[in-house]
């Protein structure tokens, strides 16, 4: 009886120890890459040397501030990843709220539609939508960009907004309608509160993804259109330096400041974990 | 009395080639509370959503104090629901909940406090109003339910099983509560319900229903002594049941033959039908028997269950193969123990006979 409550009890520590270390392992091989490319990004010789550092600038930043085809690329990037996310979160957002009220038999195959995007190579999606516009007969590369990222990150905002309505009862709204309200209002008052945070994490996510694709986007930009993804390969190619290393902890911070929005909004817990008003 | 405050006249809804609601009438008066009884299943959620307006009427007719409801889309029925989940705003307080209604009526502010404090009153809530729904206990979140819906001065109030997402032990104490308020506000109301109980504690009329239609209509206590079909029998309270066939001997009375054999002096069956059962409320079979009793049946105790004040006897009948329990006061039956052979008596006016369909 003891011994047997002995050796559970260390069996028991023993999970916790492996547990405990997995987590610390996980963690650390997350945040030890980025770390020294962070870290990197400040170092001041002029060639890739060994880890760390001897002496630290901001040679690369500035580097990065004054190349011509970086600042462009961060500002077609950002308003890519802007507009992608809005017509994206009113798209998959509507099609979820659809999808969701729906009785209709062919919701799954609908659903999985809207999904597919996800399952669909990106480099096919790109190609695909190369020839799809030309054949419409778009040439502006950032339309195309913006249709290439709007289809890639539709199934995001279609399943994050699924997400945030699992929690809300059908009822609610059928409440509001037997209080006087006319479906609309119905919809506004009692449905789309209790959506918010989803929709508002699908478009935190379109956003983010959009912002780093690459993919897509090299079969979709030209030489005058440049996302900053896509300019940054082109510039390791020509010429390999630690600007790279600068961009990557500039894409990294940006990342973090939107997993803080997204905190801040909603609450990560709700986002991810469970829907914020589910029982 | 003016015309009745809710009047159902043959409504059939179909749900592909299943008749959920299969020509059920019903007609409750202004101000009083119908309680429509009826197992998962018979079509009485179905009826509700008929009436709020949240599915379309296949034929027949829904009558709202007097006007007929079908061109009228739900949100201008004035029908106040209270959902077996509540269905409470959760994004919003107990005020604002509401006070939801009346603000889609156009009520001004002052007027829209006032009626508020007065509801949270009647439901004895004060105090509470500026809770989140979360924050509040299922008992006081059903009288929230009920303040917002009574909110809007409904012309008729729907409550669907308003009682059976609560324990056991508040159940019992809400019942009355639900029941003194429903009366002072004096709201026709209809309860959904497939808890006896339940629609006995509350309503001044039980509607019965049963595979879409309405069986029964009358007053609890009529529908549990004079049950006119095997399913209403059956289905509200205990009862005991005999097939077999029934033998008119005039003058209202009559001889019933069950299938084992047994023979019991009855009266006549209220409602004509092709065949008849025998139904007993086991609380009529008597220990040993009285004077009245003019059946007997003779049974061996097989078991004795103590409850306190009451025993059931688990008792064999000789002729046929079959257990009843029977309850029975403890000082009556002190003696009777397993293994004992017992008359059962039970008088010709507590043998129904009833349709068996």
């Amino acid at each position: 009886m003891t011994s047997t409550a002995c050796a559970s009890v260390a069996g028991d520590r023993l999970a916790g120890f492996l547990v405990r270390f997995l987590l610390i392992a996980t963690v650390l091989f997350l945040v030890i890459p980025i770390a020294i490319s962070g870290i990197l990004s400040f170092d001041d010789r002029e060639f890739i040397g060994p880890f760390p550092p001897t002496a630290f600038s901001l040679r690369w930043y500035r580097s990065f501030f004054e190349n011509p085809s970086y600042i462009s690329g961060l500002f077609v990037s950002l308003r890519l990843a802007l507009l992608s996310a809005v017509i994206s979160t009113v798209v998959g957002a509507g099609a979820a709220f659809a999808l969701a009220e729906t009785r209709w038999r062919a919701r799954g195959l609908v659903e999985i539609l809207f999904l597919s995007p996800r399952f669909i190579p990106t480099v096919v999606i790109g190609f695909s939508m190369l020839g799809f516009a030309s054949a419409i007969h778009i040439f502006d590369a950032f339309t195309r960009l913006v249709m290439g990222h709007v289809v890639i990150t539709i199934p995001f905002t279609v399943r994050a907004t699924l997400a945030g309505l699992v929690g809300v009862r059908r009822g609610l709204s059928e409440a509001a309608i037997s209080l006087g309200a006319p479906p609309w209002r119905a919809f506004l008052d009692a449905t789309l509160p209790l959506a918010r945070t989803g929709i508002i994490a699908g478009a935190l996510m379109a956003f983010a993804l959009s912002f780093d694709e690459v993919a897509v986007s090299i079969f979709l930009t030209d030489a005058f259109t440049q996302t900053l993804p896509i300019a940054l390969v082109a510039e390791m190619r020509a010429n390999l330096n630690l600007t790279v290393a600068a961009v990557a902890t500039v894409f990294a911070i940006i990342a973090m400041l939107i997993v803080a929005v997204l905190d801040r909004v909603a609450g990560l817990d709700a986002i991810i974990g469970r829907g914020m008003y589910r029982e | 009395m003016s015309s009745p405050g809710l009047e159902l006249v043959n409504i059939v809804k179909h749900f592909g080639s299943h008749a959920a609601v299969d020509g059920a009438s019903l007609s409750v008066d202004s101000g009083e509370i119908v309680a429509l009884l009826g197992p998962s299943g018979c079509g009485k959620t179905t009826t509700l959503r008929l009436i709020a307006g949240f599915e379309r009427l296949d034929d027949g007719r829904i009558v709202v104090g007097g006007i007929d409801v079908a061109k009228v889309p739900p949100f201008r029925r004035h029908i106040g629901i209270v959902f077996q989940d509540y269905a409470l705003f959760p994004h919003m307080t107990a005020a604002q909940n509401i006070e939801y209604g009346m603000r889609q009526h156009g009520f001004g502010r002052p007027e829209r406090e006032e009626r508020r404090r007065d509801l949270l009153r009647l439901v004895r809530l004060d105090g509470l109003e500026h809770r989140s729904p979360a924050a509040l206990s299922g008992g006081q979140q059903q009288r929230v339910a009920l303040a917002r819906a009574l909110a809007i001065s409904p012309r008729l109030l729907l409550l669907d099983g308003p009682l059976s997402n609560l324990d056991a032990k508040l159940r019992e104490t809400l019942r009355g509560e639900l029941r003194d308020i429903l009366c002072s506000v004096g709201t026709t109301t209809l309860i959904v319900t497939h808890d006896q109980i339940e629609a006995i504690g509350i309503a001044h009329r039980i509607a019965l229903m049963n595979r879409g239609r309405i069986v029964q209509i009358g007053a609890p206590r009529e529908i549990y002594e004079a049950p006119t079909t095997r399913f209403a029998a059956q289905f509200v309270g205990q009862s005991l049941w005999f097939g077999g066939r029934f033998e008119h001997s005039g003058n209202d009375r009559g001889r019933f033959v069950s299938d084992e054999g047994l023979l019991f002096d009855t009266e006549s069956p209220v409602t004509s039908a092709s065949r008849y059962g025998l139904s007993i409320r086991p609380e009529h079979i008597h220990v040993p028997p009285r004077a009245a009793d003019a059946n007997r049946l003779a049974a061996v105790v097989e078991r004795v269950d103590f409850l306190g004040a009451e025993l059931i006897l688990r008792c064999r009948l000789d002729q046929g193969d079959r257990v009843i329990a029977i309850p029975v006061r403890a000082d009556e039956c002190i003696t009777i123990g397993a293994g004992d052979h017992v008359d059962l008596g039970v008088a010709p006016v507590h043998c129904r006979v009833v349709a068996d369909e």
